[in-house]
């Protein structure tokens, strides 16, 4: 790509407000499935190596909930695999626990909601987001992306670590370029905050060079 | 439906319009090679009969770019079932005109051409950002017209800009305003975008919302 150095990183913030626009989107689809307004608050997005100090576990007593997807990029036309990453959507307990209180219509009369009930949220919420991200980078890329079901993991941030880490060798994922975002969930009642990180390995620059040759000169 | 905005519909509805104008930031983004954000819109409704004074009032002294839209907008042909009839008004100060046109051109030898130039782009990126959004969410079709500019418009002239008469008449005539700003490194641009629902446009849209999603 014939680009300076500052226009490919103009790019490389061009392709985190897709993944924020993606984040919008999701918000509207939740206040249409839930039958209220539920907004995205403003997203932070910072593409990072992800090394052994995962800056989303940052308390270590803390549980958290994980819900962790695969994702393929997928050429039109032969159908064959050329790139995968991971998106990890993290929880802590306490933002689980809201989530299911902002988003179960049934709670008032369950009164004590379910473990089920909750890990349900967390992956309903998975998909809408995942869904959303990966279907507003494909439809400015024209690249399809094809996502896994999610897979949920509790626990203390110790052990998602090491559960994150040997995915990562069993995927075989360079986290050199890694997206983390932080952001919330908004209604009129409540915040709840949710961490991503987009694990984008081989699809980064698949990506970002299909969204730089449809740049717009 | 009686004439008040019905509240869940139209709170999604702004959602749709904001969604349009990340979108929008986005396109820009991608025209000018760097990130341009919105910031969070603000959301007003207001009855017809109030638009008039609310542009007299606040935009008189501001450039206007104005564009009808339609299900399928062709205008010359009158026998197009106008179905969703509606106008989109992108009002900015002339001082933020300048800065946009400074966002826009990267160039600090700014003219009145490249300013005006710049102020169509942008009203135009913003409706098409906005229509495609409502009409794909809501599976509808809705298409823009060429904008227009006006740069010293006065009292007399705003209701020629705003189908004044079409409007008044709509049984179910609403407009919403929308303001927000565009944020690039060194800029933050106001702007302001009215909405102007023509016939039963408004009432078709929140019908459609409540039969796509709520049934």
């Amino acid at each position: 790509m014939d680009l300076s150095h500052e226009e490919y990183l103009n790019y490389t913030e061009i392709f985190n407000s897709l993944v924020a626009l993606g984040l919008h989107e999701s918000a509207f689809y939740l206040s249409i499935l839930l039958n209220k307004t539920i907004q995205i608050k403003e997203p932070k997005i910072e593409i990072t190596p992800l090394n052994e100090n995962l800056p989303i576990f940052d308390k270590k007593d803390t549980k958290y909930i994980t819900s962790v997807l695969d994702y393929w990029t997928e050429r039109k036309g032969d159908g064959e695999e050329n790139g995968k990453g991971l998106l990890i959507f993290i929880f802590s307990e306490y933002n689980e626990q809201k989530l299911t209180e902002m988003q179960s219509p049934l709670l008032d009369k369950l009164q004590n909601c379910s473990q089920e009930i909750a890990d349900s949220i967390i992956k309903e919420n998975s998909n809408i987001l995942s869904g959303s991200i990966l279907k507003t980078i494909s439809n400015k890329t024209s690249i399809t992306l094809i996502a896994s079901t999610p897979e949920l993991h509790a626990g203390k941030s110790d052990e998602l670590k090491q559960i994150i880490k040997g995915k990562i060798i069993e995927d075989n994922i360079d986290t050199q370029k890694s997206i983390v975002v932080e952001t919330a969930f908004i209604d009129e009642e409540s915040e709840v905050q949710l961490s991503l990180i987009i694990i984008p390995g081989d699809t980064y620059d698949i990506l970002l060079n299909k969204l730089i040759e449809n740049r717009i000169y | 439906m009686d004439n008040n905005f019905v509240t869940r519909e139209i709170s999604i509805l702004y959602q749709l319009i904001s969604l349009g104008l990340h979108e929008s930031a986005y396109s820009l983004s991608l025209i000018l090679g760097k990130v341009i954000k919105i910031k969070t819109p603000t959301f007003e409704s207001l009855n017809s009969a109030n638009v008039k004074d609310l542009l007299c009032q606040e935009h008189i002294s501001n450039n206007i770019v104005t564009l009808d839209f339609d299900e399928k907008y062709e205008p010359s042909n009158k026998d197009v079932i106008s179905k969703f009839p509606g106008q989109i008004l992108f009002s900015i100060s002339k001082e933020q005109s300048k800065a946009l046109a400074h966002m826009y051109a990267s160039s600090q030898d700014i003219n009145e051409e490249i300013v005006n130039s710049a102020n169509l782009e942008i009203g135009n990126t913003l409706s098409a950002a906005i229509l495609n959004t409502i009409a794909d969410k809501l599976c509808i079709s809705l298409s823009p017209a060429l904008p227009n500019l006006y740069n010293d418009i006065e009292e007399e002239t705003i209701e020629k800009i705003i189908n004044y008469e079409d409007f008044l008449k709509a049984q179910n005539g609403k407009s919403i305003i929308i303001r927000s700003s565009f944020i690039d490194k060194n800029t933050e641009i106001e702007i302001n975008i009215f909405i102007l629902f023509y016939k039963n446009t408004f009432k078709e849209l929140i019908e459609r919302l409540k039969r796509n999603h709520y049934s």
